[in-house]
């Protein structure tokens, strides 16, 4: 048989499942408003480039291959993806307005780089896009310097290379005498490049390897989650005063066991709920926007305990004021700054470093970031977190446990 | 097993509780009457530890509600003036959370559910959500939850305001039954036929304080079985010399209340007194809680 706050926790959840439409929108509006907002920046699943360049590759060289595929390495595959197209195919693409750029390279792309002889490459930009265009625009000029200065580095073994790839034969003489020329022309420049760049490099790498690739739409779930919390934390402290308005708290007081059991209850209920919202968000977030099974453990634990300091400071908040009325005022008039700075509506990553720096003073927004620093930035602060977590817990849930004493007993005044 | 010490209890200017003692033993049934405001309800909150008194102390069975709260409220029931129910849940389900919330469990908790189910006459509709309940049924079922765990002294505040007929027979007889067996009961009403039948002993307050106290027979011998009349119409302070020879309790321009040993007796005679068109109507009530109301304090139960 259940105990007496169980009993009650039990009654606090059929009440808030009978009430299909309140939970309906704890759920449904945090769903849309995430989802809006990642079509908006266009933030749907990982693999999704967020520009498409064209290339008509004429050449079809080695060389002509290499500057395509440094296109779409590192962080720029994450902007550009690359579509290779015929002069048709290309030119009804860029008419449709579905690109964000046409290079085309010409015939002879190759011969003149390795000759150093002028050579040409067409690009042209859709007028429609402004970012990702420019973007496509800056890293071609990038390449090109760069294969100016390649140029006038290594122009004799330039010079060896065309001919290997117009005879494609060399002999392990000429291939040793070619390997040696290049080490010791890096040699000759080895004391300015080396150092500074090859340290970064490396960094530069290490973090690429090890963290998910992340978008905007995973940015932002965790903190529409945390908005599902936040909603229901409004109707479930509510729900407190109905049993104050019904008397069954009144009555309850004046039981031997009553109002320990209630509080400790309420506390039973809310964990259950947020467990539940916590879940089935994860899963759906955590499914559409592909999020690594293995982290959803720390996101769920994370936004429970989360979502447990909130409901712990804003149900003082509710047990604070005289009459419902107020209560309802004052706890939805909290939520919204509460949503909007701390990290919900907008993740951090997309507020001015300013206004995000606010948002973490909001327990919700820096519970938030820990969680998401973890998961995503290998910034693990979590501990700290946690500690801070349980100590706000057990203070509101004891000063919580007096105010409601001090409620029922108002009310009887 | 009730025992009320002096208690007094302020709120701001108004002096809910002044000076406030009885004591109920067990098996006793003790009527608290007075109009709304009177200090009923306050007493009842003070009784039960919903509310702190100024002075004074309030005894559970011999353990004080206020410094021993826990081992007090053990053997107290409280059956408040408003609902105190889950209305989405059924009549057993609210059963079984009072009873818990008194700390029964298990078999034991079972038998009392259905015992007191049948006492109130639930016992054919006990699943039902009590949202569908008539306000009778309903109140039925907060007294049930409030005696669910037996105890020693159970406080009753108004509990057949607004209950019809049959509910409020059932109402009283499983009150009768409680105090068949030993339950020290505090009524509080101001229904005096409630009062006259199921009380053993009655205590008036008004404004505060108890005015009269004893059994229901020793406070109609304050009456000295005078009946009161009542007479509406149109008077002046002169009118009081024509009823020299009758107690006058109330003479107002509309109204005059006078007391008379056999008042039917004497009822033309006295109305003879006055011009025909200046008394509307005239009524005799005899000597009864209500009357003896009337003549301490001059106004109604109901005022």
């Amino acid at each position: 048989m259940l105990s007496l706050s169980q009993l009650i926790a039990k009654i606090r959840l059929q009440s808030v499942l009978r009430e299909k439409w309140g939970l309906f929108s704890w759920l449904t509006i945090p769903i849309i408003i995430v989802f809006l907002m990642s079509f908006i920046t266009g933030g749907g699943s990982q693999d999704e480039s967020r520009g498409t360049l064209l290339v008509t590759d004429l050449d079809d060289s080695f060389v002509s291959n290499l500057l395509v595929n440094s296109l779409s390495q590192g962080e720029l595959s994450g902007w550009i993806g690359i579509k290779k197209a015929d002069t048709k195919e290309a030119q009804d693409i860029m008419q449709a307005g579905d690109a964000s750029a046409w290079l085309t390279i010409q015939a002879d792309f190759a011969d003149d780089f390795l000759n150093q002889q002028p050579t040409q490459l067409s690009l042209v930009k859709n007028p429609a896009q402004t970012v990702i265009p420019d973007l496509i625009e800056s890293a071609l000029l990038l390449f090109t310097d760069a294969g100016g200065y390649i140029q006038q580095l290594f122009s004799d073994e330039l010079a060896t290379i065309a001919a290997i790839n117009s005879n494609n034969d060399l002999s392990d003489l000429e291939f040793t005498a070619l390997s040696l020329s290049i080490r010791d022309r890096i040699d000759v420049f080895a004391d300015n490049l080396d150092p500074l760049l090859i340290e970064l490099k490396e960094r530069q790498t290490e973090q690429e390897t090890n963290s998910p690739s992340v978008n905007f739409g995973l940015l932002m779930f965790p903190g529409a989650i945390m908005m599902a919390l936040l909603f229901s934390i409004s109707s479930l402290a509510m729900l407190i005063w109905a049993d104050l308005q019904s008397g069954v708290l009144t009555r309850l007081s004046a039981s031997s066991r009553g109002l320990s059991a209630y509080f400790l209850g309420q506390q039973w209920a809310v964990l259950a709920i947020f467990s539940g919202v916590v879940l089935l968000l994860t899963v759906l977030g955590g499914l559409y926007f592909g999020l690594p099974v293995q982290q959803w453990p720390l996101l769920i634990i994370g936004l429970v305990i989360s979502g447990f300091v909130m409901w712990q400071i804003l149900l003082s908040l509710v047990l604070l004021m005289p009459t419902q009325r107020s209560a309802n005022i004052v706890v939805n008039a909290a939520i919204f700054p509460i949503l909007m700075l701390g990290g919900s509506f907008f993740p951090m990553e997309a507020l001015p470093d300013w206004l995000a720096q606010i948002g973490l003073y909001f327990p919700n927004g820096y519970f938030l970031q820990a969680i998401k620093d973890a998961l995503f930035n290998q910034n693990n602060y979590l501990m700290t977190a946690g500690l801070i977590a349980a100590g706000t817990i057990v203070l509101f849930w004891l000063i919580n446990r007096a105010l409601l004493n001090r409620l029922t007993r108002r009310n009887n005044a | 097993m009730l025992r009320v010490v002096q208690i007094s209890k302020h709120f701001g200017q108004i002096k809910a509780v002044n000076q406030v003692s009885f004591e109920v033993k067990a098996g006793e049934i003790y009527g608290l009457l007075g109009p709304n405001g009177a200090g009923k309800s306050t007493t009842i909150r003070c009784l039960s530890g919903l509310t702190v008194p100024d002075e004074g102390e309030c005894l559970i069975n011999g353990y004080s509600i206020h410094s021993e709260p826990i081992k007090a409220k053990q053997h107290l029931g409280l059956v408040p003036q408003d609902l105190a129910l889950y209305q989405d849940l059924s009549a057993h389900e609210n059963l079984q959370f009072w009873g818990r919330a008194y700390g029964l469990s298990g078999q034991v908790l079972k038998e009392r559910q259905a015992t007191v189910l049948e006492q109130v006459g639930l016992d054919k509709r006990a699943k039902e959500p009590v949202k569908n309940f008539s306000g009778g049924m309903k109140r039925r079922l907060n007294f049930a939850c409030g005696m669910i765990h037996q105890p020693k002294a159970l406080l009753l505040d108004e509990p057949t305001v607004g209950v019809d007929p049959q509910s409020r027979e059932h109402l009283l007889n499983a009150i009768e039954s409680l105090k068949q067996q030993g339950t020290a009961v505090l009524y509080t009403t101001h229904y005096m036929q409630e009062a006259e039948r199921l009380c053993d002993r009655v205590g008036i307050i008004d404004q505060g304080k108890i005015i009269a106290q004893g059994s229901v027979a020793e406070l109609r011998k304050q009456m000295d079985e005078k009946d009161l009349i009542t007479l509406e119409g149109q008077f002046d302070e002169a009118d009081k010399t024509k009823v020299a020879d009758f107690e006058v309790i109330e003479c107002s321009p509309q109204q005059m209340r006078l007391m008379a040993v056999n008042a039917s007796g004497h009822l033309s005679e006295l109305l003879a007194r006055f011009q025909p068109q200046q008394i509307h109507q005239a009524s005799v009530q005899q000597a009864n809680l209500e009357s003896l109301f009337i003549k301490l304090t001059g106004r109604e139960l109901r005022d």
